[in-house]
């Protein structure tokens, strides 16, 4: 410092370290001290006050540093100031590269499962139908893109509507994997909570709703009465348009609303109408053929798909697409033979004024790309980028899932009836009083009689005693074997025939004595256990009183076994895991409906106890075993049913034909329940002879064949018109492969900093348990700061920090842990959302310039690099934030590309630490220059992977807005000639007073529409703006180094 | 003498890096300087970067013990002191030898070893730091600690400051050191003398600090810092010191207001003499005084007893350390920070530290009898580890012992002050070391301070 400038070394002055310029502070007031000829300066540091020799000082006068002044005067600051920087991006930002929700849930990880996620994120609708086929993680997928939606914008209203049966599953699901709890609640209950959700602030964070489709649906006011249903709809009709009620809305089972003339389906207009964000499930097949397809998608998306003529024109767009994409594929197809394809498709009306088309074909980059494999790969990806369905549909098909799949052994035990224990008198009385039941009563939907048939055909004697003690509810057993749902299916009259008609006629006692078929399954387990001491086998049973019967019976035999049904006190997966991993308890009892969701792929027998007729739920209890983590090369299907029984010609003309128990059914769940349905009720009510019985069978196989293969034909042809998401498969790899998510070690980071900067008095200690278990105690001060903001956002309950007790932690970057009692730290925890609003608060000024050294890096050479990181903002239909890295080896002059430069740095942030030798190393002018020099080499390749980045995202903008503006305009036509043709028809009839209102509507529908321009017009041109993050010089070490 | 030993004495002989440009920028480092009963240890701090370097003095060790020296030196028959020969006249027991008989003839080894420490450590600079500072003009500060219960012995505090004062210009001798070196060094009348010897440590570079200081400065620097009350319980080789405080900060200096001592001979010598009493055994191989002390079930197989047995054996020793810290404990409540005691819902923090602090001993005594010390709550930490200590190699459960020399590399003007707090719940007369001459009273080379006339002691007053 020189002489003048001291004389500005005033209390209260704030300045930095020349040889630690991260390090700010401000002089306080007390006078230097001289020491050995010198005087130093008492500065006050965020955490704490020290004494720094005067020479060492210099003024912070101007906030903006310049980075190529302090890199001339070597001012380079450390590891730190570069790791509190970036992972307050990471942390605070959207960036589009970061995958947020990886690796956060209780989830296993498939890429594919990823693929709807990013589809989502990049989808202008904020709408996505996620059609993938059954068995591949629906839930997840919906689960993982709430976590996404959580992580990047603080979502907090979730609403979930199904099927009333998957209710409770989808709260199980959501709690276990996601930490989210969410509520069962009626169409009364949504209202109220709708009617307190506009501030979304106001909702607790982690917390959902769920309900039935059923229970929602509007229904119209009965006697003039409204009910919960009749308000909610009037509720949501009212808020329509306006500000977004909910943030997301998943609708599980969406094929109910392919119909727009049903209930559903305006249940699902009114709720897109007031939610941000909108998902719709479906394991329908994708059918281009139909209109189903085209209503889900105009539920997704009522810009794009409004009529189905518009989406008749993408479908055929596409079509032009895939046949370009097919060439390309072709390893022989020549560059012209490509060019004149994508003419062909210019011309098709959507494509006309396509960008991204446009530039592929004006470059010289179409040549350029097809040299090798990976080139045309990439020209794939480009033209898929232009796939109109792109934003709207994700698919994914077991085919293209690659995982082991294990052998599928099924044996079937068809059990003769004991004579003994009366049971074909039993079987027999029961289907003859059914039969005259329903000839008496002109039942309409006569399969509703066939619970007590199915009954008796799962255990006679558990049967018998539930009609005795008058149970009478078969609502959940209808689900769980045909998949249908009805309010009020109310069976006492038919109870009551069977108790006056058929009890008084058998012994009870004499079915328990002599039951036939749990002495097969004793057999069965005991033979099975005597050579497998620790196996553990899976019973299943659609009739609850039979799993209750079969542990009382298994337990006097003395084999122990554990009962699993639906509502029970005692959480699932605390069930689940007691049964693993109890030596002893051999067996466990489970209903399908209980089993929906858990894991039980440590055991390798299933014992089908009884067999519904739903092969679909028969693919579900395999899919229970048979999954991702089944150890077994081969896994035993044991199927055990009455003899010469309807069940047993079921069995083997049709699963057995069709081989249900081996392949995997693919899409057919929807279909499948109905032929099933008219199936169940000719067999079970109709008086068929033996060979009518076996025709009526052949014919529903017939059916489900033919259906089975129109669905092979039609996958066939859409699967080419669908994208095929490939590249975002690969971006989804390179993210996981490249770490581009929040680490535990970025959380502990982020929390370190800022405490140790700005919260004197914290108490963080390590704990033995693990190397992130931490215990955590804040200071007054900071605790109290915390309070108010949990307070303010709804968290305070998710905290309790805030009490400034020492309270155990984990930096866990993982959404709540249900089975920890050490509070979590995530990205979604209280705390890191506090810290990254207090520095936001703080405008806290980040040193743009750092010097760092990492040991031997796998990937990268040993040397100095030189890098510049930037954070780039395109500003459209969607906001992206994309944190951008180039870096360059100077001594070889390799400039890194985009990816390994983003790989380095990030490794820099992670793992680097402080470069001091840097200052001494290049003390040389000479030196500085090269290194000057390679920093601009970093910042020009910035610069024209900005260029390309906005030229591409342009494209794709201005694509996405022509389109929309110009069927919002075909649209307004259309609507507006209809009002038009009915004015004129009104002048011809002399019904004039009704010209002035269709006048008005027209006024209306071309105000909309000059809105509606408009702000497509504003989101047409993209604002774009890129900031400094942070450049500097990264020193890989050849060894291992000091510390 | 070999090859490699010889070679980092005499490179560290010069106080400066070899080829620094005349211009250079000045450099700060703090030498901090243990000087242990049993081991020394040093580290030195650079304030501006905020590092913290631990000085390796036998590289080929494992874990900690690269970073600890014995505190004993050799003397061949040319009587050339070494650290490293291990042969020829033994001197140990440097410390107490200067705390019982102020400084003497007696002291002499003790001068030898520390110019030879010196040495050691500018070497390790020189030649693993060049990178950083070799472009830099080194100014070199010394800081080292006083056992806390001899603070205000001036007498004391004289003898350190002729010690070290003597080993740094010892040091930067190109003369093999020798008595007869020490000798002519300490006679040499430097007071009356217009100039002091070129290389002698300038005024304010050499600072004494109470050993607790150091111990807990590294956490009072630390944002971790509470201000609350503390209980240390330093388990040294000779002593076991027991100390009440509280961080605190009065006008911008740490200051931590003592309220109640007590230093008892019942470290981990004493307690290896207590179980050895009149058996086999002698303070050899594992219970040398250089070696941890040996775990209670290894304890007990040496002296052939069962686990019962010893600790009966142990009994009388236990309950005199315990005594010294219910003693404390029970001074600072009734005649000091009573109003602390009225909040048992806040456990009392407790520090064990020190290189004894680890053994089961000291472990179960302290720690499980504490626990209902005075029926007051307390709980028991760590020091937390200084995070910008670079002693690579050691595990975190062996940092502590270097937590001391880690204290004292901090700038001496920002190392806390110690203050006696008086009357009850007050702390108005305050007694801390001299800022002027960072508490060491002047040098040995130079007039007394005068700030505190020699004292090193000053109110605060006095600023």
């Amino acid at each position: 410092m020189t002489e003048n400038s001291s004389t500005l070394l005033s209390p209260g002055i704030e300045v930095r370290l020349k040889n630690n310029p991260g390090r700010i502070g401000v002089l306080t007031n007390k006078p230097p001290v001289q020491r050995g000829g010198k005087l130093l300066y008492q500065v006050l540091f965020p955490e704490g006050k020290s004494y720094q020799p005067e020479h060492e000082l210099e003024l912070v006068e101007d906030k903006s540093l310049n980075m190529n002044e302090l890199l001339l005067e070597r001012k380079f600051g450390c590891a730190s100031d570069l790791r509190r920087h970036l992972t307050h991006i990471h942390l605070s930002g959207r960036l589009v590269d970061l995958v947020y929700s990886m690796g956060t849930t209780h989830t296993d990880f498939y890429a594919y499962q990823y693929k709807p996620v990013l589809a989502f994120l990049n989808s202008p609708s904020k709408g996505i139908l996620i059609a993938d086929e059954v068995g591949l993680g629906k839930t997840i997928e919906a689960g993982l893109i709430w976590t996404e939606l959580r992580a990047r914008f603080d979502a907090r209203r979730l609403l979930v509507v199904c099927p009333a049966m998957l209710c409770q599953k989808w709260c199980d699901e959501l709690n276990q994997r996601f930490g989210i709890s969410a509520k069962v609640m009626n169409a009364g209950e949504v209202l109220q909570h709708l009617q307190q959700s506009s501030d979304p602030r106001r909702i607790p964070d982690g917390t959902a709703v769920v309900c039935s489709m059923q229970g929602l649906r509007p229904r119209r006011a009965h006697n003039g009465q409204y009910g919960g249903a009749a308000k909610l709809a009037e509720f949501l009709e009212s808020h329509a348009g306006e500000m977004p009620l909910i943030d997301l809305v998943i609708v599980d089972e969406a094929h109910h609303m392919r119909n727009p003339n049903t209930r559903n389906a305006r249940l699902g207009r009114l709720l897109r109408d007031v939610t941000d964000h909108l998902l719709l499930l479906s394991a329908t097949p994708v059918n281009l053929a139909s209109d189903d397809l085209f209503h889900l998608l105009n539920l997704v998306d009522p810009d794009s798909f409004q009529y189905q003529w518009m989406f008749n024109e993408i479908v055929e767009a596409n079509h032009l697409l895939q046949v370009t994409r097919d060439l390309i594929l072709r390893q022989d197809t020549g560059i012209d033979e490509i060019k004149k394809s994508l003419q062909q498709a210019k011309q098709h009306i959507l494509l006309r004024n396509n960008r991204q088309l446009e530039d592929l074909m004006s470059s010289d980059l179409l040549a350029g790309l097809l040299a090798s494999e990976t080139d045309r790969r990439q020209l794939v990806d480009r033209i898929e980028k232009t796939n109109l369905f792109r934003h709207v549909i994700s698919r994914t098909r077991k085919v293209d899932v690659t995982e082991r799949r294990v052998i599928r052994e099924p044996v079937s035990h068809f059990v003769p009836m004991s004579a003994a224990g009366f049971e074909p008198d039993f079987y027999q009385l029961v289907s003859d009083a059914i039969r005259n039941y329903a000839e008496k009563h002109e039942i309409k939907e006569k399969f509703l009689l066939s619970g007590p048939q199915r009954q008796i055909s799962s255990c006679m004697y558990a049967a018998a005693m539930s009609w005795q003690a008058k149970q009478k509810h078969f609502a959940s057993q209808m689900y769980e074997d045909f998949g249908y749902e009805e309010d009020g299916a109310d069976q006492s009259p038919l109870i009551d025939h069977l108790c006056d008609m058929v009890l008084p006629n058998i012994d009870i006692h004499a079915l328990y004595e002599h039951d036939s078929k749990y002495e097969k399954l004793r057999e069965l387990v005991r033979g099975h256990l005597s050579n497998n001491t620790k196996d553990k086998l899976i019973v299943f049973s659609y009739f609850r009183n039979t799993l209750f019967y079969l542990k009382d019976r298994l337990s006097k035999d003395g084999i122990d076994s554990q009962v699993l049904v639906g509502g029970m006190e005692e959480p699932k997966h605390e069930v689940i895991a007691r049964f693993r991993d109890t030596n002893g308890l051999s067996v466990l009892l489970s209903s399908e409906v209980a089993s929906e969701g858990v894991d039980l792929q440590f055991s390798r027998v299933l014992i089908n106890y009884d067999l519904p007729w739903n092969p679909m739920k028969i693919e579900q209890r395999i899919g229970r075993l048979d999954r991702i983590g089944q150890q077994a090369e081969k896994i035993s299907i044991i199927n055990l049913m009455f003899a010469e029984t309807i069940d047993q010609q079921i069995y083997s003309r049709l699963y057995e034909r069709l081989r249900i128990f081996e392949r995997t059914l693919g899409g057919m769940e929807a279909i499948l329940g109905e032929e099933i349905l008219k199936l169940t009720s000719d067999l079970l009510i109709d008086r068929l002879s033996p060979a009518q019985e076996q025709r009526r069978i052949d014919q529903t196989r017939e059916a489900i064949e033919k259906n089975r293969q129109y669905q092979i034909e039609l996958e066939g042809e859409a699967a080419g018109l669908i994208a095929h998401g490939g590249f975002i498969l690969r971006e989804i790899q390179a993210a996981r492969d490249m770490n581009r998510r929040i680490t535990e070690k970025d959380l502990r980071a982020y929390v370190e900093d800022y405490l140790k900067k700005y919260c004197v008095g914290f108490d963080l200690r390590k704990d033995a348990e693990d190397e992130q278990s931490f215990s955590l105690r804040l200071p007054a001060k900071t605790a109290a700061s915390l309070k108010i903001y949990t307070e303010n956002n709804k968290l305070a309950d998710q905290t309790r920090l805030t009490s400034g007790d020492l309270v155990p932690c984990r930096f866990r970057n993982r959404v709540k842990d249900l089975f920890s009692s050490r509070e979590n730290i995530s990205q979604f925890h209280p705390l890191i959302k506090f810290i990254g609003a207090d520095l936001k608060e703080k405008g806290e000024n980040f040193y743009p310039l750092v010097a760092i050294q990492t040991d031997n890096l796998d990937d990268f050479l040993a040397g100095t690099y030189a890098f510049v990181a930037r954070l780039w903002l395109f500003d459209g239909m969607k906001r992206i934030e994309d944190l951008s890295v180039r870096a360059i080896d100077i001594h070889r002059k390799e400039l890194l590309d985009k990816d390994r430069s983003w790989q380095l740095l990030d490794t820099a942030r992670i793992a680097g630490r402080d470069w001091l030798e840097a200052k001494a190393l290049f003390s040389d002018d000479c030196d500085i220059k090269a290194l000057q020099g390679a920093i601009e080499q970093c910042d020009s390749a910035l610069d024209e992977d900005f260029a390309l980045e906005k030229r591409q995202r342009d494209n794709e903008n201005i694509d996405l807005v022509n389109f929309q503006t110009s069927a919002a305009d075909r649209q307004k036509h259309r609507q507006i000639d209809v009002l038009r043709e009915q004015i004129h028809k009104y002048r011809q009839t002399g019904r004039l007073q009704m010209i002035p209102a269709n006048e008005g509507k027209i006024r209306k529908i071309s105000d909309r529409f000059d809105v509606q321009t408009e702000i497509l017009k504003h989101k047409s041109s993209l604002g774009t703006e890129q900031k400094d993050v942070c450049s500097g010089m990264i020193l890989v070490s050849g060894h291992k180094t000091f510390h | 003498m070999n090859d490699n030993v010889s070679r980092l004495e005499s490179t560290g002989i010069a106080l400066q890096f070899e080829g620094a440009p005349t211009d250079a920028q000045e450099q700060e480092l703090v030498i901090g300087l243990d000087f242990g009963t049993a081991f020394t240890k040093v580290v030195v701090g650079d304030n501006v970067r905020e590092r913290h370097i631990a000085v390796p003095f036998r590289s080929g060790e494992p874990d900690i013990d690269r970073y600890t020296l014995p505190t004993v030196c050799w003397q061949d028959l040319a009587e050339v002191y070494s650290i490293d020969q291990r042969s020829g006249r033994q001197f140990s027991d440097l410390k107490l030898t200067l705390i019982d008989r102020g400084f003497d003839e007696k002291s002499y080894p003790s001068v030898a070893y520390l110019a030879l420490v010196f040495r050691r450590v500018r070497s390790h600079i020189f030649e693993h730091e060049k990178g950083v500072y070799g472009l830099n003009h080194i100014s070199w500060l010394v800081n080292t600690g006083l056992p806390t219960e001899n603070y205000n012995d001036d007498e004391l505090k004289n003898a350190y400051r002729v010690m070290v004062d003597l080993a740094w210009v010892l040091s930067a001798s190109e003369e093999d050191i020798t008595e007869d070196a020490v000798d002519r060094l300490f006679r040499l009348d430097t007071k009356d003398s217009a100039e002091p010897p070129p290389d002698a440590l300038e005024a304010g570079c050499l600072g004494l600090f109470p050993e607790f200081v150091a111990q807990v400065t590294g956490y009072v620097r630390s944002p971790q810092r509470q201000k609350d009350l503390h209980l240390m319980i330093d388990v040294g080789a000779g002593t076991l010191d027991v100390t009440t405080f509280i961080v605190h900060e009065d006008e911008g200096e740490d200051v931590f207001p003592v309220f109640s001592t007590c230093v008892k001979p019942l470290g981990t010598r004493y307690l290896i003499k207590h179980r050895i009493g009149d058996s086999h055994l002698n303070e050899e191989g594992e219970l040398s005084p250089f070696q941890q002390v040996p775990t209670d079930s290894r304890f007990a197989e040496l002296l052939g007893v069962t686990s019962e047995k010893l600790e009966d054996i142990d009994q009388p020793f236990r309950t005199q350390a315990v005594e010294a810290v219910s003693q404390v404990v029970r001074e600072t409540r009734e005649k000091h920070y009573p109003k602390r005691f009225k909040r048992p819902e806040e456990k009392l923090p407790v520090f064990l530290c020190g290189g004894g602090a680890n053994s089961d001993f000291y472990r179960k005594a302290l720690h499980l009898e504490l626990g209902s010390l005075n029926r007051f709550p307390i709980e028991t930490r760590d020091l937390p580890n200084p995070e910008q200590l670079e002693a690579p190699g050691t595990d975190d459960f062996n940092y502590h012992r270097l937590h001391v020399a880690c204290g004292l590399s901090y700038d001496p003007l920002s190392i806390g002050k110690i203050t006696i707090p008086d009357p009850i719940d007050s702390d108005i007369l305050r007694l801390e070391s001299c800022r002027k001459c960072n508490g060491s009273g002047g040098s040995h080379f130079r007039a007394n301070c005068n700030a505190c006339g020699g004292k090193g002691i000053s109110s605060t007053s006095q600023d």
